[in-house]
């Protein structure tokens, strides 16, 4: 008896007419019979491919049908750390601007709700976006403002704004 | 300093344990306990900063060792355990899984002994310049790690039988397979990252139902379904026969693949092991275990480390983000406080490595493998819904369907990181919110 | 080469142009990522699409319960015999021996030139690492040869071990001077590491992304080529006005581990280097001393370690100590 033949037991894993290692495989490559397993791991691999899409696409519709939830900033707990929020108050001052190179690279301002502030940040396309629209709101304006928190260390609240249409410039009297 | 080591060894103590359930993450843990110090906060009782960087530390470097446990005896991977299943599962099933678990925990403290002895004092010299040169690199570092984990998936079938297109699509069924999997992971990375179902309330956590599904589930799975059984385990009473070349050997690719992991975002554990093996070209089962203990190591300790080190202050890694939010580092005190319970840490991790191995041995001997991944599999239903809620377990068991994918078809469990790093490799480079767009989901 | 460093390879050549590292520091990750992908895109064409296609006149199955290499050898010295008679290449495909998850059969197929035979062999079983398994094999080795009908001219090495995952094909090709030569996996190699059919996928590459994504595509094609002809089997350089691989200059193996690792880690200082000089604010750092820190030192490093450890190794082996 060999060393190879030694090994060579009739499981799920080898062909249960030649007896030889086929693995995974649905049909055998040395006799082309269907393996012992072939059924169930049909359907184990169909399963999973169908709830996988299936449930994505689910999520996926669920997902973009949602509302985004307007949030008090006082209410801003670091838990929320990478949520996707709505917040609506009052710039209390004049944006920020930097520029490398002659471009607009960065653009963030405070808002500020029942004496709670919060920072929105833009980074270079968004920033640049606001400042081609005119959009950017100057302090006093009242704004409804969708974005990502980040939280840091010391509980620095910032809102990360991933485009520009997500920031609107209401009137004093639309907000209220 | 007494409080500071203590609450190291608390942690250490705690997450050791810990680790040795299947499935349970570091992460996992350390959010419900960030949880309660924000609790514990908001109603002033803030904790000193003298006990929490310790404790946080010592949850980190508990887990990074002991982990191993499961992963080799248990076959419970994390994302960055992504290799030891294999090399630890031949341990395993040759009746050596203590054997396997303690060389890969050596591989794990020979990383440490690197990283406090070599890296810690040499970091606040070099990682700032490097960091200061890389900055504005990243997101092309880690659009080529992509590529690459892509590209080097060769296509395992398709060898026998005449040419042509038969031949063909049968060897690019795990490859095609394998692409699926990295573009349906990176879609619900996309959905979890702009429009995540996850409440608000847990969204600090968002992105750990696709985690435990992507990976965890799985393995857990399988294992409760299948009929494979791990026979009896030995202790052996002498060495375990690790020579210093194999350690050394398998150290140098450990630190190297989770050094890079570390010091660049979003590219975890798994992949820098990938990597680091792929240039070390390691063959050898026990220097890919002790690789893999390095680099599992490295990875977790020095992603939380960057955080210390003077002049660069990186949040790499869920344990320096979490951290962040209750502690900001700012001195060389800081950073030494932080080397010498990594330090501390490690010495009482390894200790009990051996002990620990022994016990889930002698449970394993006393349940059967499938009791105890059904008991996980529990354990981790109920964690990601006590966090997450019922739209958690709805993203897990979407997760699960898509981790499936590689499993069943033979292909990399790596592609499910795509979860990470498409999403993060576009808002890198500034296209994270154009493809959003696109997608209908800002 | 391994792939990792083909493609560290291709980004380091990418990094050499000052207008790729503006581009990449500007957020545009693209002309790294052709380095990348076009220094691994060779080995990516032969590996995952070229040998699929490639028909072989005969295909060798060997059976794993009843181990027989007689019947290779026969079917290799047929194939050979049958290219000389005909005066026409015939293609022949040696299967691997799969015996489980993690268990192959590996044989040897030597070409004994001096002795006008071809020989196999049955080796140890391995694991997918390559890694011989304990306790198996035979002792004296299983094996048998086949008499050749013409002497051999040797287009790679004498023997080639067949192991793990896909099985070579051998093209025994009927020379001028009578003899025969069997080209080793004659898909590989051949079209696809070619600097003419190189520069035609850079031209494509321009036309689509635009000059400097040429020349980045350009020069990470030609480093893979260049350091494949480091090895033995060479590359068909100047496909399709040249018809065979012009053999390679046989200073290392494309699987050793000290090679790839140092390709890789001289391509990441070479980025780092052409990324530092690009970056402002950085503390002063001349080439010199990044290469005796980085290279030098390790290089000296490692060399001690080898050093000392042979002799260790050397005395604990001595008998009597």
């Amino acid at each position: 008896m060999s060393p190879a033949t030694a090994t060579v037991k009739p499981r799920g894993d080898f062909c249960p007419v030649c007896e030889r290692f086929i693995g995974p495989a649905a049909v055998c490559p040395y006799c082309d019979e269907e393996s012992a397993r072939s059924g169930m791991l049909k359907v184990m691999r169909r399963a999973a491919l169908i709830l996988g899409l299936a449930g994505l696409a689910l999520l996926y519709v669920a997902a973009s049908h949602s509302t985004i939830p307007v949030m008090p900033i006082e209410n801003i707990t670091p838990m929320m750390n990478f949520a996707h929020v709505r917040v609506v108050g009052e710039v209390a001052r004049r944006p920020f601007i930097s520029r490398k190179r002659g471009e607009v690279d960065y653009l963030s301002f405070l808002v500020t709700d029942r004496g709670n502030e919060l920072r929105v940040t833009a980074n270079r396309d968004v920033a640049r976006t606001l400042v081609e629209r005119k959009a950017v709101p100057e302090k006093g304006a009242w704004v409804d403002v969708a974005g990502t928190l980040n939280i840091s260390g010391g509980g620095r609240k910032k809102l990360r704004l991933y485009t520009a249409d997500m920031l609107t410039i209401k009137g004093r009297e639309e907000s209220e | 300093m007494i409080a500071a080591a203590v609450a190291t060894v608390l942690g250490t103590a705690l997450s050791s344990v810990l680790s040795c359930l299947p499935g349970l993450h570091v992460y996992n843990v350390m959010s419900l306990l960030v949880m309660g110090a924000h609790a514990l906060r908001a109603q002033g009782h803030a904790l000193p900063a003298e006990v929490v960087v310790p404790f946080a530390i010592g949850l980190t470097v508990g887990y990074a060792l002991l982990s191993n446990i499961p992963s080799v005896l248990l076959a419970a991977p994390d994302e960055s355990a992504l290799f030891t299943v294999l090399p630890g599962q031949k341990f395993l099933m040759a009746g050596r899984g203590y054997e396997g678990t303690l060389i890969t925990a050596a591989g794990g403290l020979a990383g440490l002994c690197a990283l406090v002895l070599i890296v810690g004092p040499l970091a606040p010299r070099l990682l700032p310049a490097a960091g200061m040169v890389f900055r504005p690199h990243t997101h092309w570092i880690l659009w080529c790690v992509i590529c690459f984990m892509l590209m080097s998936e060769w296509p395992k079938g398709g060898t026998r039988g005449q040419a042509g297109l038969r031949r063909f699509s049968d060897g690019w069924k795990t490859t095609g397979m394998g692409l699926l999997t990295f573009a349906l992971s990176g879609l619900l990375g996309f959905l979890l990252f702009y429009r995540s179902p996850i409440p608000i309330e847990a969204a600090f956590q968002n992105i750990m139902p696709a985690f435990v599904g992507l990976f965890t589930l799985p393995w857990l799975l399988l294992n409760v379904v299948s009929r494979v059984e791990a026979p009896p385990q030995c202790v052996p009473a002498g060495s375990i026969g690790l020579d210093a070349m194999t350690l050394l050997r398998g150290t140098f690719a450990g630190c190297l693949g989770g050094g890079f992991a570390a010091f660049f975002p979003v590219i975890t554990g798994g992949v820098g092991g990938l990597l680091a093996g792929h240039a070390t070209a390691t063959r050898d089962d026990r220097v890919f275990l002790v690789s893999q203990g390095a680099s599992k190591l490295v990875y977790y300790v020095a992603g939380l480390l960057l955080l210390f080190v003077p002049g660069l202050g990186l949040t790499r890694g869920g344990a320096a983000s979490m951290l962040k939010g209750l502690f900001v580092p700012r001195t060389v005190y800081d950073y030494l406080l932080a080397l010498a319970s990594v330090a501390l840490a490690g010495a009482t991790a390894f200790l009990l490595v051996g002990p620990l191995t022994r016990a889930v041995i002698g449970l394993m001997r006393r349940y059967t493998y499938r009791r105890m991944s059904a008991a996980a599999l529990l354990a981790v239903l109920a964690l990601v819904f006590g966090v997450t809620g019922c739209m958690g377990l709805a993203v897990m068991a979407v997760a699960g369907a898509i981790g499936m994918i590689p499993v069943l078809y033979g292909s990399r469990r790596m592609n499910c990181l795509g979860v990470i790093l498409l999403p993060m490799a576009c808002n890198m480079s500034g296209a994270g919110p154009t493809v959003a767009r696109w997608l209908g989901l800002l | 080469m391994k792939g990792i460093s083909h493609f560290a390879i291709g980004a380091a050549a990418a990094s050499c142009f000052p207008d790729a590292v503006e581009a990449g520091a500007a957020g545009n990750p693209l002309y790294f990522i052709l380095g990348g992908v076009f220094g691994l895109l060779p080995d990516t064409l032969d590996f995952k699409f070229t040998r699929f296609f490639f028909k072989h006149d005969i295909e060798v199955s060997p059976d794993p319960n009843r181990p027989d290499p007689r019947a290779i050898a026969g079917a290799v010295a047929h194939a050979v015999n049958r290219a000389f008679e005909t005066r026409r290449p015939l293609s022949i495909k040696l299967d691997t021996v799969r015996l489980g998850a993690d268990r192959w059969q590996r044989y040897e197929v030597i070409f004994d030139v001096l002795r006008r035979r071809v020989v196999v062999r049955y080796g140890p079983q391995v694991d997918t690492g390559g890694t011989p398994i304990t306790g198996t094999g035979t002792r004296p080795p299983l094996e048998a040869a086949a008499p050749l009908a013409c002497d051999v001219r040797l287009d790679y090495l004498a023997v080639t071990q067949v192991d793990i995952f896909d099985g070579p094909v051998f093209r025994m090709t009927p020379l001028e001077d009578g003899t025969v030569a069997p080209e080793f996996i004659p898909w590989h190699r051949a079209w696809s590491h070619s600097f003419t059919i190189g520069l035609l996928c850079a031209g494509v590459c321009g036309v689509i992304f635009g000059p400097l994504a040429a020349m980045v595509a350009a020069a990470a094609l030609a480093g893979h080529i260049l350091t494949d002809q480091l090895g033995h089997m060479g590359c068909n350089l100047f496909y399709p006005f040249s018809k065979k691989r012009t053999q390679g200059s046989r200073l290392m193996h494309a699987g050793q581990s000290w090679p790839n690792f140092a390709a890789v880690w001289i391509s990441c200082l070479v980025i780092f280097w052409n990324l530092y000089r690009r970056t402002a604010g950085v503390p002063p750092l001349s080439p010199i001393r990044l290469a005796a820190f980085a290279l030098g030192l390790p290089a000296l490093l490692l060399n001690l370690a080898r050093r000392l450890w042979s002799k260790v190794t050397r005395i604990s082996t001595t008998p009597g100590l």
